[in-house]
């Protein structure tokens, strides 16, 4: 349909058979097994955030414990918790290790991936381009019904008599491998249906970025240049490309720790090695440290899948809501890709206690700060774009604009982390807790808000309520911050992220210092008879142990600020009247050329590309936007081009 | 991609051309581990070179990477650039431990 | 709708789409094939720092291996030939062509089960003082008679040890059982601890508490005996599924009182706890302190207390059975998690109690073929040297014999060198003398050249396949034995894992391959369509070629 050339005679043979893809597709074709992009995007949107409302829920359980760790565990959190898990009522350290695996493997791998980058990549990446779909539409289903199928077999392994994986979302051997031996039937116990589970979700997140990479390769309208690629897009190509190179590896060390579970190998498994007393029986001769070193080949780039998508939604709504083309696009854009390749050669930081020798430490913890250049890049241009901006404070560009510094807190602390010699001290504590929390949820969780808000009206044609969007930004922004900053202050206090019962077995000994000495800030903020002393601790200073609490009130604060939200989605989606115009933020890329509710082909016509991608406030144009579609008498190289630059991209 | 007839009749006859000279190949990586290079390191390094050498025929004449799309080349390089740098940095973190006993050669 | 360039390339790219998703598909594979092959070099490198460990260099037949690598790359010939026949409208030519791949594939297969089959039969023994020898047929059974009675556990409903009683016991095997309740603990932590006792004498005197106690204390007192005792029962899942309902009511009454104890007395310590709270603010606000104030002020605040404690396990209920009559069963050891001459551990935790054949203590294993003791402090001492069975068995040597081991082609197993390379009978005391011989020469020769001696080779030895030589080991000597399979030692655990892996990729392909073959239709429809079909699925081919190409000289030759 959108060839380039017309009078190619692949034309011809598409007509023949245009008409068969025009008769009423059945229910299950449309909702359910559905092949069109958006419907695909939305399907991940919903199971993503249904997975993230989950993965809440057991943190939810564990923060009880960390706060109230004598007290018996309520009725209404417990609904989910078998009796045989609880000690005494209360949450015991099985359970706290169980759930704590579970919230971050759900968080990550179920919540926020699906959610950021594959919901958002399929509904606005074709759009953006102007293709009608992607390249392959039924991989595109497969993946999405492997990553269910996927999240359905981490629930289900809740079930399983030995409940699901408790050895931290990192899995690392011999304790993975080792742990929940004594079921009947290795099989089915946890640890190893992670193991599946994570199968089906790499295989997932494979066919996803072949199929992206293909599309925004090969599908691109007439006239979109590379460097007329809205930066989102640029942002998805590189996903793609780390979610491609990287899950691999890790397919390898979940199949090679399946192998140890399963057949009794020894990949990970040392010579030696003594369990409650007794031999482990097994050849020996393997490597914990190659599990680990697999595992973190995948799991540094996937922070990179984790938050690019947020700088990239955010890098969308800015430009439309300040009424100036983004800052440095092009820099941001070589940022990027330069932040792709240095993802993957940065993960031993995550090793410096294995032990590693001085000179492999030196070498990561130099690639470590250097991959922190491109990221400041990226910040750098959004927040300089703000400056002399017309800013509208929409609900969408009230998250974006948070974004920014909570993205800065989170990468900025990241940075001690990143030397071998602080890190000895701050590693596994609840400093390391609050630097990626930061990244993930006031960053890339306020960007999924965002993109929520923004992209709404065009998938539903509604807008979203205003006034339930500033109840929904306030408290939790609030709260996050509630939740988060005094983290740093208990991590740098020596708290292990570990400890079930939040540092209450060393009460009496290093964790029931004050938090801030009388005369300081903090003392002055925690102090006796101030309001948290008064809320939190029947009016006495609140200790590094006190802060337990206060934390949990913020936390389970927040699960109640989503709730505007949550009325506003389900709302505004049902409310009969189709407000939204076609272009509600006025905004110049691709996707808000599509009607609203774009059917399946996405364009009434073919789109054609003459300009860059934010052209706001050309001057001599009359409005204070130019959209990419419109053709216009300013100068800008139109679609002719395409030809001469096709011919010089592929002559080298 | 539009080959002409004859130009497809020269292809096939390289193929097959090629296709025997794997074949030798493989009986050469047999042959060579009767052969004592030296050390065990110099063995190992004749038996992948060769094996190299193999893996380049298929790669750039059966699977025409001799003339491949820049894309493509893109991509596949910044792949062994990953894969690479996965195997050596492995590798150089095996060897360089904080402490460790005797490395034995083996 | 249609998406573009399926069958066309882009004009500016050069490509059509599922030419660039093969290529990315095939830049993952790298990924996965280069984790595995990194996996196979750290862990080999890794071994060398390893004292109780060695990398089996050249254990694996090369031939089987040649074979497989010559199918492959005349299949890999053989799909470009088909693609380039497709590209010349040569619908015959290319159904020939690729039938040959797709019987090239099958012969692959056929060729990996033959060498996997002879992993599976092959085993080998690793003693604890570390000393190796492989053999194959063992005879691990474990024979237990006078079987009189079983522990079960009623939550994982373990009958695992039923299948290993032979039928005709088990058409008349009956039981009587009985039924203990876990997971139950009295209730003799019945008060927390309070830095005063004030409260502990407000909850002790509490009448209401206290009934609650006698009873909680009384249903303990019930149920934590055999609730139940019958005969003649046949086990199976659904006897044993309607014995822990039983046991789930009567758990679930005695944790519901407990939890309405637990209750009571946390409302205590919460209206204590409220009343302190009460006084300290009092306390805090008095202008002048008086001593009264200030004990109050450090009077600490008395935390929550679950009084009952409880095991992890809710309705953990022990099952005893006692069989009507005495029975026997005959079971592999690898089933067992543990095996002593009275009892017997399944692995789904089930304990049988009888009386253990006296064979049984040891392993039998014929046709030896190889002794090891590269890994062994004092070879002279090695252990080996008490099971072998015959006395005598023959000597060992280089490559010379014709049928070497179990045809195990070229290895570096040079041996304690047979001068003449004929076979000899030696005892096991003379196969000692000649390791010894042979290492003092090594060390002497090595002396000359002022080197260190490298003794390991020569402590290692082949045994030939037919002299029959076999072993008892009891397996109390045994660190692991296992075939040579995953658990057999990392080397063949990642053997396994490669070629595995790399078999799957052909049958995958090959299924690919096959469905081409009968896409007649395609083919009269849009034949350059077909042909880029073929040409990704070619690529595809080759790639599991590719793979194949490094895999055989990494794994069979260095």
């Amino acid at each position: 349909m959108s060839a380039i050339t017309p009078d190619e005679t692949v034309h011809d043979h598409h007509d023949d058979h245009a008409h068969d893809h025009h008769h009423e597709q059945s229910w299950w074709r449309t909702y359910v097994f559905s092949t069109d992009h958006k419907t695909i995007g939305y399907q991940y949107l919903i199971t993503g955030l249904l997975f993230l409302l989950f993965g809440f829920y057991l943190m939810m359980v564990m923060r009880w414990s960390i706060a109230y760790p004598n007290d018996v565990l309520p009725g209404w959190l417990g609904i989910f918790v078998r009796d045989s898990w609880l000690a005494q009522g209360r949450v015991s350290g099985d359970l706290y290790n169980m759930f704590g695996a579970m919230h971050g493997t759900i968080m990550v791998f179920l919540g926020i991936v699906p959610v950021a980058f594959a919901a958002f990549g399929n509904f606005i990446t074709p759009l953006q381009i102007g293709a009608i779909d992607m390249a392959f539409p039924r991989l595109n289903m497969a993946s999405y019904w492997l990553y269910f199928v996927g999240g359905v077999v981490m629930l289900l392994s809740f079930f399983l008599p030995s409940g699901a994986a408790e050895t931290g979302w990192t899995m690392y051997s011999p304790l993975a491998t080792t742990a929940q031996m004594d079921e009947a039937n290795l099989f089915f116990t946890g640890q190893t249906i992670w193991l599946l589970g994570m199968v089906f979700l790499i295989t997932s997140s494979l066919l996803g970025s072949v199929n992206f990479i293909t599309t925004i390769v090969n599908l691109r309208a007439k006239g979109m240049h590379w460097f007329r690629i809205p930066f989102f897009t640029w942002a998805m190509l590189v996903v793609s490309f780390l979610l491609l190179l990287a899950f691999p590896p890790l397919e390898v060390a979940a199949l090679m720790q399946l192998s140890d579970r399963i057949f009794g190998s020894s990949f990970f498994i040392p010579s030696g090695l003594v369990m409650n007393g007794q031999a482990f029986e097994a050849s020996g001769g393997g490597s914990p440290l190659l599990y680990q070193h697999l595992f973190w080949f995948l799991a540094h780039p996937e922070v990179y899948v984790l938050i690019l998508p947020g700088i990239a939604i955010v890098a969308e709504i800015i430009p439309a809501n300040i009424r100036r083309p983004l800052w440095g696009y092009k820099s941001m854009v070589y940022a990027v890709l330069v932040l792709g390749f240095l993802a993957f050669i940065v993960w031993a930081h995550h090793m410096y206690l294995t032990g590693m020798g001085n000179v492999i430490s030196t070498f990561f913890q130099t690639t470590t700060v250097l991959i922190s250049v491109p990221s400041v890049i990226l910040l750098t241009c959004l927040f300089i774009s703000l400056w002399g901006g017309s800013i509208r404070f929409t609900v969408p560009m009230l998250f974006a604009v948070a974004f920014l510094p909570m993205f800065g807190f989170g990468g900025l602390t990241g940075l001690p982390l990143a030397f071998s010699l602080l890190d000895l001290q701050l590693h596994d504590t609840y400093y390391v807790i609050a630097h990626f929390h930061y990244i993930v949820a006031p960053g890339t969780i306020f960007a999924i808000f965002a993109g929520v808000y923004h992209w709404f009206p065009k998938a539903t044609g509604r807008m979203m309520n205003n006034t339930l969007g500033h109840l929904h930004f306030w408290p939790s922004l609030i709260c996050m911050n509630g939740v988060f900053l005094p983290m740093f202050w208990q991590g740098m206090a020596g708290f292990h992220r570990r400890w079930y019962d939040g540092g209450k077995a060393y009460e009496d000994t290093i964790t029931n210092v004050p938090v801030g000495e009388p005369g300081t800030f903090l003392g002055g903020l925690f102090g006796e008879g101030k309001i948290f002393a008064n809320w939190f601790n029947n009016g006495e200073t609140i200790s590094m142990l006190d802060l337990n609490a206060v934390i949990t009130f913020f936390a389970y604060a927040l699960l109640v600020a989503q709730v505007p939200f949550i009325i506003n989605f389900f709302w505004s989606m049902f409310k009969k009247k189709a407000d939204a115009p076609e272009n509600p933020w006025r905004a110049t890329t691709l996707e808000w050329c599509a009607p609203n509710r774009p059917g399946h082909g996405n364009f009434l016509e073919e789109p054609t590309v003459y300009r860059d991608p934010y052209s706001y406030s050309i001057p001599g144009h009359p409005e204070d936007f130019t959209p990419q579609w419109e053709k216009g008498p300013d100068g800008t190289t139109g679609a002719e081009d395409e030809d001469e630059s096709a011919e010089s991209q592929s002559s080298h | 991609m539009a080959d002409s007839p004859e130009e497809l009749q020269k292809h096939l006859k390289l193929y097959w051309i090629i296709g025997a000279v794997l074949f030798g190949c493989t009986f050469l990586t047999v042959g060579v581990t009767y052969i004592n290079f030296g050390s065990k390191a110099a063995d190992i390094t004749v038996g992948l070179l060769i094996a190299l050498t193999k893996a380049l025929l298929v790669a750039l004449i059966f699977m025409h990477l001799n003339h491949e799309k820049s894309l493509i080349y893109t991509v596949l390089l910044y792949t062994f650039f990953f894969f690479a740098g996965m195997m050596v940095l492995f590798i150089l973190a095996l060897f360089d431990p904080v402490f460790f006993p005797g490395f034995n050669e083996k | 709708m249609e998406i573009p360039y399926t069958v066309k390339a882009r004009p500016d790219t050069g490509l059509w789409n599922a030419k660039i998703g093969i290529w990315l598909f095939l830049a993952s594979e790298v990924m996965l094939f280069g984790g595995l092959f990194s996996g196979y070099v750290f862990l080999r490198l890794g071994s060398g720092a390893d004292p109780n460990y060695f990398w089996p260099t050249g254990s694996l037949e090369v031939l089987p291996g040649m074979i497989n690598t010559f199918v492959l790359i005349a299949s890999s010939v053989f799909v470009v030939v088909a693609w380039v026949q497709l590209k010349l409208r040569n619908w015959s030519g290319y159904t020939f062509w690729m039938t040959l791949v797709v019987l090239c594939s099958l012969a692959f297969m056929g060729i990996k089960s033959y060498e996997y089959y002879g992993k599976f039969t092959h085993y080998g023994i690793r003693l604890k003082d570390n000393s190796y020898i492989a053999g194959h047929h063992i005879d691990n059974s474990q024979k237990m008679a006078e079987i009189k009675s079983v522990d079960l556990d009623l939550i994982k409903g373990n009958l695992g040890f039923l299948k290993y009683v032979s039928s005709e016991e088990k058409d008349n095997l009956t039981f009587s059982y009985e039924v203990k309740l876990g997971g139950l603990v009295p209730g003799e932590e019945m008060v927390p601890s309070t830095p005063n006792g004030d409260l502990n004498e407000t909850i002790k005197a509490s009448d209401e508490v206290n009934s609650a106690l006698a009873e909680v204390n009384q249903l303990l007192g019930k149920t934590g005996a055999a609730v139940e005792a019958q005969s003649g029962v046949r086990l199976s899942m659904g006897v044993l599924k309607d014995l822990k309902k039983g046991v789930d009511e009567s758990l679930r009454e005695v944790h519901d009182a407990r939890m309405e104890m637990n209750e009571e007395v946390n409302k205590l310590i919460r209206e204590h706890n409220a009343a302190l709270a009460a006084a300290k603010k009092q306390a805090a606000n008095a202008r002048q302190k008086t001593e009264e104030d200030q004990k109050i002020l450090d009077e600490k605040f008395v935390t929550l207390v679950p009084v009952f404690s409880w095991n992890k396990t809710l309705g953990l209920g022990t099952l005893k059975v006692f069989a009507d009559n005495p029975f026997s069963l005959e079971v592999p050891h690898n089933r067992l998690r543990n095996a002593t001459d009275s009892k017997l551990t399944f692995a789904d935790f089930s304990v049988v109690h009888g009386t253990r054949d006296a064979n049984s203590v040891y392993l039998h294993v014929e046709h030896l073929d190889k002794l090891d003791l590269r890994s062994v402090a004092k070879p002279e001492d090695s252990a080996v040297f008490n099971y072998i069975a015959e006395k005598a068995i023959n000597v060992w040597g280089e490559d010379t014999h014709g049928d070497a081991g179990n045809g195990e082609g070229k290895t570096e197993y040079g041996g304690a060198g047979a001068d003449d390379g004929k076979a000899k009978t030696k005892t096991t005391e003379e196969l000692w003398k000649k390791f010894d011989k042979n290492s003092r020469e090594v060390t002497k020769k090595a002396a000359e050249k002022g080197k260190e001696p490298d003794l390991k080779k020569k402590l290692t030895m082949k045994i030939y396949k037919e002299d029959h030589v076999g072993a008892s080991i009891p397996y109390e000597e045994i660190k692991i034995y296992s075939n040579y399979a995953p658990k057999q030692n990392t080397f063949y655990a990642i053997y396994f894992l490669l070629t595995g892996l790399h078999g799957l990729h052909v049958v995958a392909g090959a299924i690919v391959l096959t469905y081409f073959l009968f896409s007649r239709r395609l083919y009269e429809k849009d034949p350059e369509h077909l042909a880029n079909r073929v040409e990704v699925g070619g690529l595809f081919w080759h790639f599991v070629d590719l793979v194949w190409i490094f895999l055989f000289p990494v794994l069979y030759l260095m």
